[in-house]
C-alpha cells in the first residue's frame, strides 16, 4: 500500500524556494548533460553520413591520415582512369575528381577571420560527391567560391557574412560567394569550394591533395588499392569512404570517452543538488514520518513515497531541460577541428539526459529516506 | 480472554552507563470495551507502555496478547500491517500531516484496508462527524485550531475501526476548555461505539472519566478506585 | 561551446601521444595449421631471388622465384584481394624494443624501401586476382617471409609486381 500520490507533490510545494533551487540545479544538470551527448551524436552522425561506400579516396601514403598534408601529382587523376576500368563513366566523363584540400585562414565580412577548410574543385566534384546539392546560386565560376550550410559556423562568422553576393578573403585574393551548398550533414558542409585551377593558382601549388572516385556498383576498392601498391612510384594510396571516416570515429574516440567523462562527472555533481535537497525535506519530517508508520504504513512505502518525491522534481527538471534543448540546441552548428557539425538531440540523447535526472532524483532521495527510516518509531516520535 | 493481556512485561533502556527500567515484570489486562487511564509521574513509562501496546517498541521480556495475536511475535512489516488493522493511536500532539487535508489525514488509515472507495468515503464521513468536524473537511491543519486537530486526530484513529485505540495524553497541549470538548468526546467514542481505550494522562481529571484507572510508580502498577469512586 | 572545444583540443593531445608500444608480430607460429589452400607450396622453392636483386635483373614476363618480408607500408596488405608487397630482407625494420607499433612500415628506411619492393598478387589458372583476404589464404601476417613463384610484371619506372599462383611460407 503506498502513500497517496499528492503526498509527494505538496511536499514539494512546502518549501518552494528551496523546491525551485533544486530544479534549476537539476535542470542545469541535465542540460549540461544533453549539451555533451548531443555534441557526441552529432560528431557520430556527421561522420556517419559523411562517408560514400562507392566512393575511393587516392591520396599520398605519406600523408598518415590527414589529407590536408597530402600531395599527389597533377596528373593522378588521369592516370588513374586510363588504368581503371572500375569508374562510373556517363556522357563520356568520367567520375572522377582532382580536390586540393587545404586548411586556411579565411577573412569574411566584418573583420572576422577563422581557420576555414577550402576544397579546390573540378565540375565533376559533385558527381562524386553526390550529397552535395546547390540549394542557393550557382555553381563557382572563376574568382567565385560556394559555401557549405555550415561553413559560417566553422568560420566563427555570423550567416549574413557568407550569403550570396558577399566577399570573402583567403590565400591572398577576395571571392565572391556565387552559391551554397548542403549535403545532407556530411563533414562538406564545413567548407568553402572554389575552383580548382583558381586555388593552385593562388596557392601557387600544380600538386592535389587527393583524387575521389565514384566506383561502379560491384567494384571492388581493393582494385583501386592493389593499383596503389603496384605503382610503388607514385606513393598512393586508397581507402574506400566509409572506411575513412571509419578510422576518423577511431581518431575521435579520445574525444569521446573525455565527453562521457564529463557527462558522469556532471551528473556526479547534481547528485549533491539532489541530495542536499532530499536531507533538507526529510530531515524535518522526522515525527510525520514515524507517524505514519504508527499508522501501518511500511517503511517500503514510505521509502517509495519520498524517492517519489525527488523524482517527481527530478523528472520536471529533465522536461524543462528536454523542451529547451529541443528547441534551442538541437541543429545547433559548433565548431570543430574536423570541421563543423551540429548539436543532435536524438532519442538516445533524450534518453541519457533524462535518465540521469530521474537517477539524480532517485540517488538524492535514497540516503536521507533510508536514514529517516532507520530510526526508531518509538525514538521518532519522541522527537519535538 | 482479556482483548489486551501483558505478562511478564520488561522493558529498560541504557542512558550512557545507567540503565532505567520502566516497566519490570509487569501484568496487565484490558477487556475488551473497557476505557482505562493510566497516571503517574513523568518518565515512569507510560508511553514506554503504549508503544509496547502498539507494537511499536519491543519489550526485553514477556508476552503481549491483542485480540489473540502476540505482537512480540511478529516482524516490523508485518507489525505495521496488524497496526493497520487492529490499533489507532492518538497522539499527544496529533501529528497530523501537514500537507494533507483534515479528511485526507483521516482517509489515510482507510488506504491500507481492502475498502471499495463508496466504503472508504463513509468511514472517513463517518469518522468526520463522530468528532464532529464534517465541515472542517478540506481544511488543511495550520487552518484548524488545537482541539480541532486533536479531533481530526481523534477521526483518524477510529476510523479503520480498531479492536484497541491508544491515546498517549490527548488533552496534554490543550486548554481547559477545548480539553473538556475531547474528554466528552473519547467518553462517547467508548460508551456510543464500544471502542476499547487505553489513554494516559497526568491529569485527575481526565483520568477519571475512564471506567478503571491505574497507576504506574516505580516499574509496578497501582490499581485505583473503579470509576466514579474518585473526584 | 568554449568548454567543448577544450575537450576536444585535451581530447587531440591524448591522441597524439598515444602511440605507444604494442605487441610487435611475432613470426613462428604462422602457418603450422592446416596449409591454407591450392596456392601454398609443402616445401621452399631452390634459387629464389631476394627484391632488391630481382628489380635489377629481371624482364618483364620472365618468370621467377623471389623472397621477402611481408611489409613497406602501415597496411601491406590489400583488403578484399589477396595481394601484398614484400621487402627485400637486407632492408632493417624497427625492432620490437623501439617500440614501434607498426614496424613493417619500414618508416625509418622509407628510402632504402623505395628499390628493395615488390607486389605479389595471388591469381587463379584463369590470371586473375583472387578475392580473398591472403592473411587468411596462406595463413601469413606483416613480416611473414614468403617465397613466391611467378611471373613478373616491369614497367619503365622500376615498378616489380609478382603474379602468383604458388607461394612457400618460411618458418622462422
Ligand atoms: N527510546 C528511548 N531510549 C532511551 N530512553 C528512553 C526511550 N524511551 C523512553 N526512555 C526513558 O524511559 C523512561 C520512560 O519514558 P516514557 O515512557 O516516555 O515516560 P512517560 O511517558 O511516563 O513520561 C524515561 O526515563 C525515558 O527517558
Ligand atoms: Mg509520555
Amino acid at each position: 500500500m503506498l502513500l497517496p500520490w499528492e503526498y509527494g507533490v505538496r511536499n514539494l510545494a512546502r518549501r518552494p524556494s528551496r523546491t525551485a533551487l533544486t530544479l534549476v540545479a537539476i535542470a542545469t544538470v541535465v542540460m549540461l548533460v544533453f549539451v555533451v551527448v548531443g555534441f557526441i551524436r552529432g560528431l557520430e552522425r556527421s561522420l556517419a553520413v559523411s562517408g560514400d561506400a562507392n566512393v575511393v579516396l587516392v591520396y599520398s601514403v605519406n600523408s598518415e591520415e590527414n589529407i590536408e598534408n597530402s600531395s599527389i601529382a597533377a596528373r593522378t587523376p588521369s592516370l588513374l582512369a586510363a588504368s581503371l576500368d572500375g569508374t562510373v563513366k556517363r556522357f563520356g566523363v568520367t567520375h572522377v575528381s582532382p580536390e586540393l584540400y587545404l586548411g586556411t585562414r579565411v577573412r569574411s565580412e566584418g573583420d572576422t577571420e577563422g581557420l576555414g577548410l577550402v576544397r579546390g574543385v573540378e565540375r565533376t566534384a559533385p558527381l562524386v560527391r553526390r550529397s552535395v546539392k546547390l540549394v542557393e546560386g550557382r555553381w563557382p565560376g572563376d574568382g567565385e567560391v560556394i559555401v557549405g550550410r555550415l561553413a559560417a559556423a566553422k568560420l566563427g562568422s555570423s550567416g549574413d557574412a557568407l550569403a550570396v553576393g558577399k566577399r570573402i578573403e583567403f590565400e591572398g585574393r577576395e571571392w565572391n560567394i556565387c552559391g551554397r551548398f548542403a549535403a545532407g550533414g556530411a563533414a562538406y558542409e564545413s567548407e568553402v569550394w572554389c575552383r580548382l585551377e583558381n586555388l593552385q593558382t593562388q596557392t601557387k601549388r600544380q600538386d592535389l591533395s587527393l583524387v575521389a572516385m565514384l566506383l561502379s556498383p560491384g567494384r571492388l576498392s581493393a582494385e583501386v588499392e592493389l593499383f596503389c601498391k603496384e605503382r610503388t612510384d607514385l606513393e598512393l594510396r586508397a581507402i574506400r569512404e566509409t572506411d575513412y571516416y571509419g578510422s576518423l570515429q577511431q581518431h575521435y574516440k579520445p574525444v569521446r570517452i573525455l565527453a562521457w567523462f564529463v557527462v558522469l562527472l556532471v551528473s556526479g555533481a547534481g547528485v549533491f543538488a539532489g541530495l542536499n535537497m532530499m536531507y533538507g525535506a526529510v530531515a524535518g519530517r522526522t515525527r510525520e514520518i514515524a507517524t505514519l508508520q504508527a499508522i501501518g504504513y511500511r517503511r517500503r512505502a514510505i521509502l517509495l513515497s519520498l524517492i517519489q518525491e525527488g523524482v517527481l522534481l527530478a523528472a520536471a527538471g529533465s522536461i524543462l531541460s528536454g523542451v529547451m534543448a529541443l528547441t534551442m540546441l538541437n541543429g545547433l552548428a559548433v565548431r570543430f577541428t574536423m570541421g563543423a557539425f551540429v548539436l543532435r538531440i536524438d532519442s538516445v540523447a533524450i534518453l541519457i539526459g533524462c535518465g540521469v535526472g530521474m537517477c539524480l532524483g532517485v540517488v538524492g532521495a535514497l540516503p536521507p529516506a533510508l536514514k529517516a527510516l532507520r530510526a526508531e518509531v518509538a525514538t521518532s516520535l519522541r522527537a519535538v | 480472554m482479556a482483548l489486551v493481556e501483558l505478562r511478564g512485561v520488561s522493558k529498560s533502556f541504557r542512558k550512557g552507563d545507567e540503565t532505567i527500567t520502566p516497566l519490570d515484570n509487569i501484568d496487565l489486562n484490558i477487556e475488551a470495551g473497557e476505557f482505562l487511564s493510566l497516571m503517574g509521574p513523568s518518565g515512569t513509562g507510560k508511553s514506554t507502555l503504549l508503544n509496547l501496546v502498539s507494537g511499536i517498541d519491543r519489550p526485553d521480556s514477556g508476552t503481549i496478547m491483542v485480540a489473540g495475536t502476540d505482537v512480540t511475535q511478529l516482524s516490523r512489516s508485518k507489525l505495521a500491517d496488524w497496526r493497520a488493522a487492529n490499533l489507532g493511536y492518538i497522539f499527544q500532539t496529533h501529528n497530523l500531516i501537514p500537507v494533507l487535508t483534515a479528511y485526507e489525514n483521516v482517509e489515510l488509515p482507510t488506504l491500507l484496508l481492502k475498502l471499495s472507495s463508496s466504503q472508504r468515503r463513509q468511514r472517513v464521513e463517518l469518522a468526520m462527524e463522530a468528532v464532529g468536524l464534517s465541515d472542517r473537511a478540506e481544511h488543511y491543519p495550520r487552518q484548524l485550531s488545537g482541539g480541532q486537530e486533536q479531533r481530526v486526530g481523534i477521526a483518524r484513529a477510529i476510523v479503520a475501526h480498531p479492536k484497541v485505540v491508544v491515546a498517549d495524553e490527548p488533552t496534554g497541549s490543550l486548554d481547559a476548555e477545548t480539553s473538556e470538548q475531547v474528554q466528552v468526546l473519547l467518553q462517547r467514542l467508548n460508551k456510543e461505539l464500544n471502542i476499547t481505550l487505553l489513554m494516559v494522562t497526568h491529569d485527575r481529571d481526565v483520568a477519571a472519566i475512564a471506567s478503571r484507572q491505574l497507576v504506574l510508580d516505580r516499574g509496578k502498577f497501582l490499581e485505583l478506585a473503579e470509576a466514579g469512586q474518585t473526584s | 561551446m568554449r568548454m567543448l572545444l577544450c575537450l576536444a583540443m585535451v581530447g587531440l593531445g591524448a591522441m597524439s601521444v598515444g602511440c605507444e608500444s604494442s605487441e610487435v608480430a611475432s613470426e613462428s607460429q604462422v602457418g603450422t595449421e592446416t596449409p591454407g589452400s591450392q596456392f601454398v607450396l609443402d616445401t621452399e622453392p631452390d634459387g629464389a631471388l631476394a627484391v632488391g636483386e630481382a628489380r635489377q635483373a629481371i624482364e618483364d614476363g620472365q618468370d621467377v622465384t623471389l623472397v621477402g618480408l611481408i611489409g613497406g607500408s602501415s597496411e601491406p596488405f590489400v583488403d578484399g584481394l589477396a595481394a601484398f608487397t614484400i621487402v627485400d630482407a637486407k632492408v632493417p625494420y624497427c625492432a620490437a624494443d623501439e617500440g614501434c607499433p607498426t614496424p613493417w612500415d619500414y618508416c625509418c628506411e622509407s628510402e632504402a624501401v623505395k628499390d628493395n619492393i615488390a607486389t605479389i598478387k595471388i591469381v587463379d589458372e584463369s590470371g586473375s586476382p583472387v578475392a580473398a583476404d591472403a592473411r587468411e589464404l596462406l595463413h601469413v601476417k606483416e613480416l611473414s617471409t614468403v617465397v613466391v613463384k611467378g611471373k613478373a610484371k616491369r614497367d619503365d619506372l622500376g615498378n616489380l609486381t609478382v603474379a602468383s599462383s604458388e607461394v612457400f611460407v618460411r618458418q622462422n
